[in-house]
């Protein structure tokens, strides 16, 4: 078994360059909580790809329809600002025929329900078969008395680029502002052989939520001694014409009818057909599209609009913006028009678990029906869809389709609509772009471009130098930022050190500092930056450390929440005031700052988020007001609040 | 049109193993010869790049429930055999299999489609009666070791088993008079072929399309259980061999009816 030799991530903008900006691994925010599985054991697959979003899902080989996928989940790399944990979108998915005619007429062989893609015709995955990693296939069958066995990596599981997921500019101006990431998508595959035929089965996963689904022959070309007759209009020459000018590589159909059985959240689903009409012929561009609920069991008509496509929705699932989640079916295959069977680009019928096959199907519940049986026999309002999608692949044989023969694909895909109300990888600079005018322009997120740097006012570093830094440079915003500055020794904060200048104390020798800066804005996801570390020397020498000790780091945080600040004064024996600093995150970590009159100041850790301060009596005699200010941490915003004591 | 007995077909389906599926090795030659002869160690799971498939121990199905899986697992070898003893002991007691041994064809053990799935292990096995030419299926809870459902029906081919390619290719090759590829393998090895050892097969359910004319092979296939073989030197070269179908039912090799024969006229 091999791990993944995952292909880099290729940023349009690096992380570590002074120029980077959003970082599209948001999949740091996704905290997985403790889940329970898929109850497929040893084949389910859970895939966080290296942009953040992730799949989960059964997968395994059956005997006859080879790769089936069961229990589809999706995971947006924006994670909780878009859904808690999974969305479930495909209850299964399969081949569920394969019908392969010749165009002479002389033979037609179905793969799936007459030969079977998994046993003996599922190929082992190497090295070569499979750049990614491998699941274990169990198989076993009867050899006539004998119970057979085999274990092999039946399943390779690929992470792959996808190209360009996306790239936006901020406005005309090519140097200003951009957003750009490359995408990154799961393949599932598997690879059967039918005689002459190797076909893989490939099932893409991307991390924009969508399925592509796809099949690839190679191989060889049918045997010269049954398919190349002497007929130039079912086939094509591809030997030479001065051996044998008059035999041809007979075209063939392979016609592939998938199975999808949607499993959008939870409760009915709905098919959503849509129509597109020009109604004024005045305006021939004016298009008036109409959505249409089809409740029965349909096939699409031989004669479909190009223009018309199907959805499944869950009236009942909707996303952040109250929008039916729902999954499009894209299929800009061509249909084999020959044939009842293959002839509509979908048909759609509730899930009826003996309805397995496309055609004839091998269920003794349903005996020998095919889809136009299933629609024609279907009586109940559509609300457990399942879409049989034709997808066909008219194989014209040319010359270079010789051995070994360069794969054909055919394939349909399923897109995400109104999934997310955003997309799935929106960075934070995005994420408050949702619907509505853009007129406002700047990131919604406080992102560092450049981070602080520390500069000593003068060399050796000793006790009394000013070691000073500025903000470090963020990109440009919606609303103007505002920062703190914390400066630290050995990662902890220095109390009372928040200024753009430090001076070395005895306590800093022998240590390392460094400034963290906090950003934050009005609605904007804040964010933070670390300077590099700078180690003080124990005691002035001749070759002070004055260079980084590390790289300085920018913090992809997520955002960081509103905390309650909790305060209790007693006038017991000995006044003094309570604190607790809680929210949603639990107990709040960090220093608590309080004032009262006359320059009075206590600066407190909070253990357990809580701290006590001492009051002077004569403070709490007067009744003053004190002040407690919270410096936030990384989970919680910094607060304020004012008591006057009684 | 030609037949022989199920017993000759026997005794030549461990020769045919080999040649007719590519994948199953040696092993199983003697092992079918002489169960319990030759006893494979188990393979490590996820190692094995393009093995071949090996006895489960002595070849013999498992009598007690093995380790169970949870409900959506794919079914480990130890689950299937055991399924497959289920079914076997569920079938009636006149179910023969390709060989017209008693038990009938166990053809294939999976899980249910996900609708019917409950918490419980739940195994559909499916099996051909080769006595009354009728599909069971059955459902199994190997939990319970009980039979949940069993349904029947004739008409219904799944793709042919390793054993019934085995017997398909030893009939066509003994077939009188002799079909095309035997005919072809004569003229181009300069050797008559003798025993299937000496080409591979793939076999494909074979039935009438719904406009067939009448004929032999169009008026049982579908009833019966009928193969078309696919076979290949062992350089690769394929044979002709669309002049034939294989009645595994009645043990019959029958020329096959040609479409462009039936659109003639």
């Amino acid at each position: 078994m091999r791990t993944d030799r995952l292909i880099p991530l290729v940023l349009g903008l690096a992380l570590a360059a002074p120029t980077a900006t959003a970082v599209p691994a948001y999949a740091s925010m996704v905290v997985a909580p403790a889940e329970p599985g898929l109850g497929c054991g040893s084949a389910e697959v859970t895939r966080t790809l290296a942009s953040g979003s992730a799949w989960r899902m059964c997968a395994r080989i059956d005997p006859i329809k080879g790769l089936v996928l069961e229990q589809l989940q999706f995971r947006p790399a924006t994670g909780a600002r878009e859904t808690e944990g999974w969305l479930p979108v495909v209850d299964s998915l399969y081949l569920a025929q394969l019908v392969v005619p010749y165009d002479s007429g002389a033979m037609a062989f179905n793969d799936i329900t007459g030969y079977g893609f998994g046993d003996y015709q599922l190929l082992a995955q190497d090295d070569q078969l499979c750049p990614g990693s491998t699941l274990p296939v169990e198989q076993a069958f009867m050899f006539g008395p004998q119970l057979v066995e085999r274990t092999i990596p039946g399943i390779c599981l690929t992470e792959v680029a996808d190209g360009l997921g996306w790239a936006s500019h901020e406005s005309n101006d090519p140097g200003d502002d951009r957003y750009v990431q490359q995408g990154r998508s799961l393949e599932i595959s598997s690879v059967t052989k039918i005689s002459w035929y190797e076909y893989q089965q490939k099932i893409t996963l991307s991390d924009q939520g969508a399925i592509t689904v796809g099949l690839g022959a190679t191989g060889d070309l049918a045997p010269q001694e049954v398919f190349y007759p002497e007929d130039p209009t079912t086939g094509w020459p591809i030997g030479p014409d001065s051996v044998d000018p008059t035999t041809y590589a007979t075209s063939h159909w392979h016609n592939a009818v998938y199975r999808v059985d949607f499993g959008i959240g939870s409760g009915d689903q709905q098919v959503e057909q849509w129509d597109y009409e020009q109604t004024d012929p005045l305006q021939p561009a004016r298009l008036e599209g109409v959505g249409t609920t089809r409740t029965e069991a349909f096939q699409a008509p031989d004669d479909a609009d190009p223009q018309t496509w199907w959805r499944v929705l869950n009236p009942t699932s909707v996303n952040r913006d109250g929008h039916p989640r729902s999954y499009e079916i894209v299929n800009e295959a061509i249909q084999n028009p020959h044939d009842a069977l293959t002839r509509p680009k979908v048909s759609f019928t509730n899930d009826h678990a003996c309805q397995e096959y496309a055609s004839d199907n091998l269920n003794v519940g349903c005996p020998g029906l095919s889809v136009p049986d299933y629609v024609a026999a279907e009586t109940a309002p559509l609300t457990d869809p399942v879409a049989w999608v034709n997808v066909g692949f008219h194989h014209i044989d040319r010359d270079e389709d010789q051995s070994p023969m360069p794969t054909h694909w055919q394939e349909f895909s399923l897109v995400p609509r109104d999934l997310l109300a955003q997309q799935a990888t929106t960075p934070p600079e995005r994420s408050c772009v949702n619907g509505g005018p853009v007129t406002d322009t700047g990131s919604c997120a406080a992102i560092n471009v450049v981070p602080p740097q520390v500069v000593p006012d003068a060399t050796p570093i000793t006790v009394g130098t000013v070691l000073r830094t500025g903000h470090g440079a963020w990109r440009a915003t919606r609303s103007p930022l505002s920062f703190q500055v914390q400066w630290l020794r050995d990662g902890q904060p220095i109390m009372g050190s928040h200024g753009l200048g430090h001076t070395v104390t005895t306590a800093d020798q022998g240590h390392r500092l460094q400034v963290r800066v906090d950003a934050s804005g009005y609605r904007l996801v804040p964010g933070t930056a670390t300077s590099a570390e700078l180690l003080v020397p124990s005691r002035p020498g001749p070759s002070p450390t004055t260079q980084p000790t590390t790289q300085p780091t920018t913090h992809p945080q997520p955002p960081r929440i509103a905390v309650h600040l909790g305060l209790a004064a007693s006038r017991e024996s000995h006044p003094r005031l309570r604190i607790r600093v809680r929210g949603r995150a639990g107990a709040a970590t960090g220093t608590v700052v309080v004032r009262g009159p006359g320059g009075w100041k206590r600066i407190l850790s909070l253990r357990k988020g809580q701290a006590v301060v001492l009051l002077p009596r004569a403070m709490a005699v007067r009744k003053v007001r004190v002040v407690v200010r919270y410096r936030g941490d990384e989970r919680y915003l910094p607060t304020r609040r004012a008591l006057r004591l009684r | 049109m030609t037949t022989s007995t199920p017993r000759q077909r026997g005794a030549a389906l461990g020769a045919v193993a080999v040649a007719a599926a590519g994948v199953l090795c040696a092993v199983l030659l003697p092992t079918w010869a002489a169960p319990g002869e030759l006893v494979a160690a188990d393979p490590m799971p996820g190692t094995e790049e393009g093995a071949p498939f090996r006895t489960v121990g002595d070849g013999s199905l498992p009598e007690a429930a093995p380790p169970l899986r949870g409900p959506h697992e794919p079914l480990s070898s130890a689950e299937r055999g055991y399924a497959f003893r289920l079914a076997r002991e569920a079938l009636p007691d006149t179910a023969r299999d390709v060989r017209r041994e008693p038990g009938g064809e166990l053809i294939s053990a999976d899980l249910p489609a996900l609708a019917d799935r409950t918490a419980a292990r739940l195994v559909v096995v499916t099996a051909y009666d080769y006595a009354t030419d009728e599909l069971h299926q059955l459902l199994l809870d190997l939990g319970a070791g009980e039979v949940v459902s069993d349904q029947h029906a004739s008409g219904l081919q799944l793709p042919p088993t390793e054993a019934e390619t085995a017997i398909a290719l030893e009939l066509a090759i003994t077939a009188e008079p002799a079909p095309t590829f035997v005919v072809e393998y004569r003229e181009l090895n300069n050797a008559p072929l003798l025993t299937a050892d000496q080409v591979s097969a793939v076999a494909g359910v074979w039935r009438p399309a719904a406009e067939a004319l009448a004929a032999p092979v169009t008026d049982v296939c579908g009833r019966h259980r009928c193969v078309q073989l696919l076979v290949a030197l062992p350089t690769g070269e394929y044979l002709d061999t669309h002049d034939i179908v294989v009645d595994l039912s009645a043990g019959a090799v029958l020329p096959a009816e040609q479409e462009d024969h039936r659109h003639e006229d």
